[in-house]
């Protein structure tokens, strides 16, 4: 089975998007641990557990920006992103206790920190290319996660 | 699995409040004052305040709506920005179908969807201490069952300070006893109830006043006529009418002869 065709978890997952097949397909692909997935439950899991890491490296990346820029919009976008991470671990969590709604939700809500930050950056006048696409993949590891866990309720 | 992140038993516990409060930390730049609202216009009755209280629900389906209902719960969407622009997803949540049906009838239908509620997302209902989220909403949409206008559901938009929403902002005339016009015997044309705004999310009007006391037989008042907050965007045309005193038809002026 080729995975993203639509046969496959990871397809079940990607396709309910097409503007964002491919994109999805592509983040999940290259995590051997979502790879590796055997069910929607161990899917999810390592769903989160990646928007966990990627998210907290961009979190990384923000506080390091923010101590080099003295920005406030930066700084701004580095607390964003500590919600996010705080929200993917806890969407992560809940998983683990079997409630299901909640976690599907605050994975819903992570989706809101690269929001606002983008927002940030546009009202302070800011492009910063990086910044963004950190952003856009954010909110894409939100939309798949709420995808993935929405499918276990 | 490993999650490389310190005190992660800490942050993890069950017993930890999912509300952070990070947020409330989020730096002010330097830059434009935040909008209020000014001193004349109306502003909303603090005795309406009210946390509208929600749990998340699970994907929606006429079986699971219809299962919320019977359980005295309506099921709910809360919608990211109308910009659309910067992603974000809907949330499915439901809410208590008597706390919904109260303010809309406390506040009536369209004062209820030009307000803005804080909504408590709880794990469940009676769990206080154990919210996941606390968020401001703007009610977007309100379905009502025909004939006896219990709610069958609801929808929000969430409406962070930088939000701008549009919004059907309800008409309250005023000075209809000392109208010229009215008092010559004209009837009130009410052509408008509600006009639509552009809004940003701290400053949306609960409502605005239309002042009649002026008004003679044959005028009217259009849209560019309401006093509203600058930082208001009309999203109708200027000259739509609102109101119009009209003049008594030629038959009940002959009837009076």
């Amino acid at each position: 089975t080729v995975f993203g065709d639509g046969s496959d978890l990871i397809g079940q997952i990607c396709n309910e998007n097409p503007e964002k097949k491919i994109e999805c397909t592509n983040i999940l692909r290259a995590d051997p641990t979502v790879l590796g997935a055997k069910n929607l439950l161990q899917l999810s899991e390592a769903i989160l557990n990646l928007a966990v890491n990627k998210t907290e490296k961009a979190e990384d990346f923000l506080k390091g920006l923010a101590n080099t820029t003295d920005v406030p919009a930066i700084a701004n976008c580095a607390l964003y992103y500590e919600n996010a991470v705080e929200r993917f671990m806890n969407s992560l969590q809940k998983l683990k206790c079997q409630d299901l709604k909640v976690a599907n939700y605050l994975a819903a809500i992570a989706g809101d920190e690269p929001s606002s930050c983008e927002t940030e950056l546009s009202a302070a006048h800011i492009v910063n290319h990086a910044i963004s696409a950190v952003n856009h993949q954010t909110s894409l590891l939100s939309y798949i996660a709420f995808v993935a866990t929405g499918k276990l309720s | 699995m490993y999650l490389p992140r310190h005190h992660i038993l800490t942050r993890l516990s069950p017993y930890r409040r999912h509300f952070s409060h990070s947020a409330a930390a989020v730096l002010r730049p330097p830059g434009p004052e935040p909008l209020t609202y000014l001193d004349g216009f109306p502003r909303p009755d603090p005795k309406h305040d009210e946390t509208i209280l929600a749990i998340p629900r699970a994907d929606s389906g006429k079986n699971i709506s219809a299962k919320e209902r019977r359980a005295g719960r309506l099921p709910s969407i809360v919608f990211e920005q109308e910009d659309g622009q910067h992603g974000g997803n809907k949330r499915l949540i439901s809410v208590r179908t008597d706390q919904i049906r109260k303010l809309v009838n406390h506040l009536g239908r369209s004062f209820f969807l030009s307000r803005l509620f804080h909504l408590q997302v709880r794990a469940h209902f009676d769990s206080e201490d154990d919210f996941v989220e606390t968020v401001r909403v703007l009610p977007r949409a309100i379905h009502l069952k025909a004939g006896t206008d219990a709610p069958l559901n609801v929808t929000f938009i969430r409406a962070p300070s930088n939000a701008l929403l549009k919004v059907d902002v309800p008409l309250v005339f005023r000075g209809e006893d000392v109208s010229p016009g009215l008092k010559k015997g004209a009837s009130l044309n009410t052509i408008k109830r509600t006009v639509k705004y552009l809004c940003p999310a701290d400053i949306i009007p609960p409502y605005i006043d239309v002042d009649l006391s002026e008004l003679d037989v044959g005028q009217k008042l259009v849209m560019g006529d309401l006093k509203v907050h600058p930082a208001l965007k009309l999203l109708q045309s200027r000259d739509e009418a609102v109101v119009k005193i009209m003049g008594q038809r030629v038959s009940e002026l002959q009837k009076k002869k």
